[in-house]
């Protein structure tokens, strides 16, 4: 970002603060038609825990993102958090596309019950936040099952918990997450991911392809991404290795977005990465975000 | 800094590595001959030259042309797959002693200081333990065929994309079978491509075996293009090479998409332009 563009926000934001239009920003705006028709958010917990949700959805909205993601913190707000929360999702034009209802281990019937109980938790507050997607991993494998118990576990338990949220229009995403990280977990790649969802076969239950925990775990991201474009629910963004913004790491994101561009890609773009520059969030959001749209320019 | 480092350290940026750049000649036009290709490589600023197994077609004559023209350009067949007989056949061991031996002297000729092998096929029936075993005393047995020949002997992990029926399919497991053996005659041809490939994670396994790692491998993924052309960033590879003094060869294996010249020299300098900022 440049010291132009941030004297344009800052002073547009407070000019628009002292005015009675709820709109915080006249120019440039966070809109997705700024963004050249994309939708980038950020997954909020890589931003300090020190801020407030307040807090980090402004700088969220001074990197020019339309969307943020939560976890499920919001199942603890006081009415007077939600106040504030809501006033604040207003204020800075910012969508809370995903939201992580819990952990559960997906191929293991016998926690169905904190499944529903966690999924029944969270529906009035996505709802709240409009928010109308779910992200799921399907955390710990069970003991014993073969790769193809544990595959048909899975798809069960997805089609029950999108009917679970079906009436609140609410689809569900799995991601995987490597190895590395979780020694236990039950879907490690995409290419599991991609082979379940399409067994289940529900427009609603489809994949959270996260680049970071793929490369780290597989590789070969693009071949999987153009083949599988179809499954894909949700993107989410950071390097390999150190999980720090593109560039820093041995992932080329340029030809990554070029090619979702190329596939007409229209959901999510999210960044959840920590920057390598310590708490440098807008700078380092805002330019994540700009090299993404130069790239699928070129596509 | 403390006062034994170089003054230079101060006041400059240091210089680029002393790489070699090599390059396999199976990737690059199979339609010209291989005094061609090498042309090309020489042209493009190349000291290496790497083969599979073609140099055992070579008539007499070829091999004498081939050999005046490595010496005219300065060119070394750094790599060559010496043996035919795969290291996971412990029933063919006298037949993997006769092939290395029979490869040192086209190694003389060839200028050659790396004999490479893949893992062989999975052994039916077999563990994976005793798998790793029949590849481990593999390598050592053409090791010790080498006597004093100054070559050095390397497993190159393939893709299981590429080729499932390979007992060993990333470098992250080449690498630990090649740590056990402890032998300073083993090492790792890490393709980076390859790696991309089928394991991902390629900068936090270089950096964990850059002591085992004696030829790397280029090329982008998909595709097996030049750097730049698939989802790899090459430059921040090079920059970890270099930031771990690496020293070894740097070798192209990506099909050219245009003239072969004018692609070696670019991957060359973009290698070396990366290098300088580490």
């Amino acid at each position: 970002m440049n010291r132009r563009d941030f004297h344009k926000l800052s002073l547009g934001a407070a000019a628009a603060a002292m005015l009675p239009s709820t709109k915080a920003f006249a120019e440039p705006a966070n809109t997705v038609a700024a963004n050249g028709g994309h939708k980038f958010s950020v997954m909020l917990w890589t931003m300090d825990r020190s801020l407030s949700f307040e807090d980090r959805l402004q700088r969220v909205a001074e990197a020019g993102y339309t969307g943020a993601e939560v976890g499920n913190e919001y199942e603890k707000w006081t009415p007077a958090e939600w106040k504030t929360a809501l006033a604040a999702k207003e204020k800075y034009g910012i969508t809370i596309d995903s939201a992580v209802p819990g952990r559960n281990a997906l191929s293991d019937h016998s926690k169905r019950d904190a499944l529903t109980a966690d999924i029944k938790k969270a529906i009035p507050g996505a709802k709240q936040l409009g928010c109308n997607q779910f992200i799921y991993t399907a955390y710990t494998r069970v003991p014993d099952q073969t790769p193809e118990q544990r595959r048909d576990a899975i798809v069960d338990t997805l089609k029950y918990a999108a009917d679970l949220c079906a009436k609140d229009d609410i689809e569900i995403v799995l991601e995987p997450i490597d190895l590395l990280e979780y020694k236990m977990e039950a879907v490690p790649s995409v290419a599991d991911a991609f082979e379940i969802t399409r067994l289940v076969g529900s427009p609603k239950v489809k994949v959270l392809y996260d680049f970071y925990h793929e490369q780290k775990q597989a590789g070969n991201l693009i071949e999987k991404l153009t083949k599988n474009i179809d499954q894909v629910g949700l993107v989410h963004i950071a390097d390999v290795p150190g999980r720090h913004e593109p560039g820093t790491g041995e992932v080329f994101y340029t030809n990554i977005y070029k090619e979702l561009a190329r596939l007409k890609y229209d959901r999510y773009i999210c960044m959840e990465f920590t920057p390598s520059a310590g708490k440098e969030w807008v700078p380092t959001l805002r330019k994540a975000r700009e090299e993404a749209i130069a790239a699928m320019k070129q596509a | 800094m403390n006062r034994r480092e170089p003054m230079w350290a101060d006041n400059f940026a240091p210089p680029a590595p002393s790489w070699r750049f090599s390059s396999m000649l199976w990737n690059l036009n199979r339609k010209i001959p291989i005094e061609q290709r090498l042309d090309a490589l020489a042209a493009a600023g190349y000291t290496g030259a790497e083969l599979v197994d073609e140099w055992r077609s070579w008539k007499p004559e070829e091999m004498r042309n081939i050999v005046a023209k490595r010496h005219a350009l300065g060119i070394d067949f750094d790599l060559i797959f010496p043996a035919k007989v795969n290291l996971t056949d412990t029933a063919q061991r006298d037949l993997l002693r006769a092939q290395v031996k029979e490869a040192i002297p086209v190694a003389q000729e060839l200028g050659t200081s790396h004999f490479s092998f893949n893992s062989g096929p999975h052994i039916a029936g077999a563990t994976r333990e005793q798998e790793w075993t029949a590849i481990s005393d593999g390598l050592k047995i053409a090791a010790d065929a080498l006597g004093d020949a100054k070559i050095t002997i390397l497993l190159e992990p393939i893709d299981v994309l590429e080729n499932a029926k390979l007992a060993i399919n990333s470098a992250f497991d080449g690498f630990a079978l090649v740590r056990a053996l402890n032998d300073p005659r083993i090492k790792v041809l890490y393709d980076l491509y390859h790696e991309q490939r089928g394991t991902g994670n390629v900068i936090d396994t270089l950096r964990k075996n850059i002591d085992l790692t004696a030829t790397v491998h280029i090329a982008d993924v998909p595709g097996r293009h030049h750097p730049g052309t698939g989802e790899m960033n090459y430059a921040n590879i090079y920059r970890e090479l270099a930031r771990l003094n690496y020293s070894g060869y740097i070798c192209m294996e990506f099909y050219p998409l245009s003239d072969t010249t004018t692609e070696l020299k670019a991957a060359r300098e973009e290698a070396l332009a990366a290098a300088r900022t580490a």
